[in-house]
């Protein structure tokens, strides 16, 4: 019960709460004061009353003393005689001096409750009439309020000697009445009061609820809202204040984190969404975007043209110039290709270099193509990044909606398809799909498991091509070149099925292959006593990712047992500077084994010259390409006279690659070119063959004769199927 | 009582008699008492002095003994030595004996009883020379001159009082006294 009542004033609302606190104080102060005030008045109405009584009695008393000392009952009787007059006296008794009744009078008026000497005999005895004056001295202040009548008993004295008593009582009903009257009037003071108080307290509790409840109403409302950015402004300094001081705090605290969390989720957006690097939608939202404007275009019977590019030979650029720099570049590409197309389009970079567009309501294939050449065109201009220009060409593959596919997956290979194509097609073009690609990419699916199969069966063989020293005529070293012999087309050369090999990972077993049969070969030679002549095999750039190339190769070595001098590593320039830490230590380790190693197609990569000296490099090939042009153009000349000018500062070897005629011949000579290899002097050719030249003949005496014209046709003839 | 006094022990039989005779031996009222009649008498004098004011030179001091003298035969002088000692406003009161004819200088009231009717007027003129307050119990007394005399009016004892006695003698009566009394001048 207790414990419900706590519950229940606990609960209470704190308005309520704080007026039942304010009224219960002023309630209990004022019923004390109220009590206070009461019995104080009783007391003094009492006290009234009694100094009357005592003052009647001491008026019989001294009047009655003489006769009473002289016996005289009448003429006692006759000194009371007064009082009987009085209405409120009820009862007048003298006692004389032995204590026994004298004279009595008893007021003939209406009912009162009974008096203790009322009913005695004038005879009773001494005894028991101070029986019944104990009674009356008793109840002296009892009876006033009990027995509503009061007593009086006051001694009769004579020269300091007491002759007898006189007891007066009288009804207490004037008492009793001011004292009801006492007490309503304090009742209603009180009621008045508490109304009062009511009133008051219902203003003054407003003090501390006012400010506590519009605390309330406004969390109550921030709540609702979720409006974090309101704020409360507090009413006064108190505590409460303090309280609107730190509700406010924790709104500015809830609002800050509010809005980090709401960046936050914009960033996460953003980055779910988006490419970091170049801030283009990323494959996720191109899908989603694609399949929203399939949908569309569906409906409205619309064609959308779905267009893939490439970026040709990023790779070489983020391995010669650094990722910062092919970062950048994607950037600088990404900013081209926005504003090509129009605003209902969408660029997005898929990943790497690969980016894509959509084009909305693409009347025909030709408007397609016109956006495809756009694309191409936007390439023709190099990239400034920074002090440097760097020029870089894209491939783009285009298909259409619903021509070429209906899903965006099918879209998407589609357009990959014919960015291959354009590819294929020597890059810095734009290609449009064909379903006859399609059969294309299958030819190369079915090459793929072919060449899987021929990389388990070995179906390749060995083609080698001498170099020759331009001093001595004698052949320093030879080429290993691969062939795959397809059962069904035939001989392939390896720009056929090298890159196929890359992308299906089967190019260190093939490089391994190829180094093994290498390796066996050379070992055969020197076991039939030929002239100790190097065999050099190519290294693919991926082989030097494995991160395994020095074991793979000392593995080979040490199954065929060749002296390592024999064995020649040709890389090419971009696997020279892809990881170049890595590729520089082992390279030195190969070298100090005697390994020659030669930098293969120099010239065509992005290399910066002052790295060249920090590899241990023993050979420059110079590229074909420079060789070729070298007759025809003075500019091809003088950087042939550069790179061997500055081989020959570094204290390197040069080779000339892809020599055919006698005037080559005769330039390179002059340049002070150390080594050529072309068809010159001989194409590939099988190992049987690539033995003949290994005498201490002038191979070169042969050609400056005459039989060049032959034979630089037949090289002329054979170029397309010659080295890689 | 566990250490008895060795006495008691040896000889309890004495124990009983000597109780009585200590049970008797107590002081009791000395002398025979005075009838009933007389005690309220004696008790009537002593009050009714309370009521009176003597002459200024009657008392030498307000300590000064009130002296009752009283003359004749019969139990009244008994029934006012109960008074002796006791003050009647501040007055010690004194009790004496006195025979006719003798001295009654010191007194101041002067109780008469049993005395025969034939020395009365002598006693009277007697006092009302020392200016004595005379009270008795004799009839008519204070027919006769006396101030005060005692009467039994319906088996009660009541008092009268000669006014012009009393004046002459310069006393002053209280009139709460007056009111009690009868009236009674000589002669009447």
């Amino acid at each position: 019960m207790r414990q419900r009542g706590k519950k229940f004033i606990r609960n209470l609302p704190l308005q309520r709460k704080l007026m039942l606190i304010i009224m219960s104080c002023c309630t209990a102060t004022l019923f004390v004061s109220s009590i206070f005030f009461v019995t104080r008045e009783a007391k003094v109405l009492y006290r009234d009353q009694q100094e009357y009584l005592v003052s009647l009695a001491d008026l019989i008393g001294k009047n009655s003393a003489t006769a009473l000392v002289f016996n005289d009952p009448k003429s006692v009787q006759e000194t009371i005689r007064p009082l009987t007059q009085k209405s409120n006296i009820l009862a007048v008794y003298i006692l004389n001096q032995e204590g026994r009744l004298l004279v009595r009078y008893h007021a003939a008026q209406a009912e009162h409750a009974a008096l203790p000497l009322e009913y005695l005999p004038g005879w009773a005895s001494a005894d028991d009439v101070a029986r019944a004056m104990q009674q009356v001295t008793g109840e002296a202040y009892t009876s006033s309020f009990l027995s509503g009548y009061a007593s009086v008993v006051q001694p009769i004295r004579l020269d300091g000697e007491q002759v007898g008593t006189v007891v007066i009582q009288a009804n207490a009903r004037g008492f009793l009445h001011s004292l009801r009257w006492t007490i309503l009037v304090a009742l209603g003071f009180m009621a008045v009061t508490f109304l009062v108080f009511c009133m008051f307290s219902a203003r003054l509790q407003l003090l501390i609820s006012a400010p506590l409840l519009g605390l309330l109403s406004a969390m109550k409302e921030i709540s609702a809202g979720k409006n974090f950015a309101l704020r409360v402004t507090k009413p006064c300094d108190d505590e409460i204040g303090l309280l609107y001081d730190g509700f406010n705090n924790m709104l500015q605290e809830i609002e800050e984190r509010d809005q980090i969390l709401t960046q936050r989720q914009a960033h996460l957006q953003q980055l779910a969404h988006y490419d970091p690097l170049t801030r283009l939608p990323n494959r996720t939202l191109f899908y989603d975007r694609l399949a929203q404007a399939l949908f569309h275009a569906e409906r409205s019977r619309e064609s959308v043209a779905v267009i893939f590019i490439d970026l040709d030979h990023f790779k070489d650029i983020n391995d010669t110039l650094g990722h910062r720099t092919g970062d950048l570049l994607l950037i600088e590409v990404a900013g081209r290709l926005a504003t090509v197309v129009r605003s209902c389009d969408t660029v997005a970079r898929l990943g790497g270099d690969e980016f894509t567009i959509f084009c909305q309501n693409v009347c025909s294939p030709e408007n397609a193509a016109v956006v495809a050449q756009k694309l191409v065109a936007l390439f023709a201009t190099p990239f400034r990044l920074g002090a440097s220009e760097i020029r870089v060409t894209a491939s783009v593959g285009v298909t259409l909606y619903p021509h070429d596919g209906r899903s965006v997956d099918e879209l998407l290979m589609n357009a990959d398809i014919a960015m291959y194509h354009a590819k294929g097609c020597g890059k810095n073009v734009y290609a449009l799909f064909d379903k006859k690609m399609n059969e294309h990419a299958s030819e190369r699916v079915t090459l793929l498991a072919d060449l899987r199969q021929a990389v388990e069966l070995g179906q390749f063989v060995l083609h080698y091509q001498p170099k020759v020293d331009l001093l001595t005529g004698k052949v320093t070293s030879v080429e290993a070149l691969v062939r795959w012999m397809h059962p069904q087309l035939g001989m392939l050369a390896p720009d056929k099925f090298i890159r196929l090999a890359e992308e299906g990972g089967m190019i260190a077993e093939l490089t391994d292959w190829v180094m093994r049969t290498a390796c066996l070969q050379a070992v055969a030679w020197q076991e039939a006593n030929l002239a100790p002549v190097r065999v050099a095999v190519n290294l693919s750039p991926f082989h030097f990712q494995r991160q395994d190339v020095k074991q793979s190769i000392c593995a080979v070595l040490g199954a065929t047992g060749l002296d390592p001098s024999l064995l020649e590593i040709e890389i090419t320039e971009s696997a020279l500077m892809q990881n170049d830490e890595y590729t520089c230590r082992v390279l030195s380790e190969l070298r100090d084994m005697g390994i020659t190693i030669s930098v293969d197609d120099f010239g065509t990569g992005y290399s910066s010259l002052s790295y060249l000296h920090r590899f241990p490099i023993n050979t420059l090939k110079i590229d074909r390409t420079f060789i070729l042009n070298m007759m025809k153009s003075s500019e091809d000349q003088a950087i042939v006279t550069a790179i061997i000018a500055m081989a020959k500062s570094l204290k390197m070897q040069i080779v000339a690659e892809g020599v055919e005629s006698v005037e080559q011949l005769e330039t390179l000579k002059d340049q002070g070119c150390h080594e050529i290899q072309g068809f010159l002097v001989s194409r590939p050719v099988n190992a049987e063959r690539v033995a003949r030249f290994f005498t201490d003949e002038d191979h070169l005496q042969l050609h400056t004769a005459g039989a060049e014209v032959l034979e630089g046709g037949i090289a002329r003839h054979l170029v397309n199927g010659g080295e890689a | 009582m566990p250490v008895m006094p060795r006495i008691w022990r040896r000889c309890p039989g004495l124990l009983l008699p000597v109780l009585l005779c200590l049970l008797l031996a107590t002081p009791g009222r000395l002398g025979a008492e005075a009838p009933q009649e007389y005690q309220v008498k004696g008790a009537m004098v002593f009050n009714m002095a309370k009521y009176i004011e003597w002459p200024a030179d009657a008392f030498s001091g307000s300590g000064a003994p009130l002296m009752v003298c009283s003359l004749g035969r019969g139990p009244f002088t008994a029934a006012l030595e109960q008074y002796r000692g006791k003050t009647v406003l501040g007055h010690p009161l004194h009790v004496k004996r006195v025979q006719p004819g003798e001295e009654l200088g010191e007194c101041h009231l002067l109780v008469v009883s049993g005395v025969e009717k034939r020395y009365l007027a002598g006693i009277l003129d007697q006092a009302r020379r020392r200016s004595l307050l005379t009270v008795s119990d004799q009839p008519d007394f204070a027919r006769l001159g006396g101030i005060i005399g005692l009467v039994e009016i319906e088996g009660r004892v009541r008092f009268e009082i000669n006014v012009r006695a009393a004046q002459q003698s310069r006393f002053k009566i209280s009139s709460q006294l007056l009111k009690l009394a009868r009236i009674v001048r000589e002669g009447d």
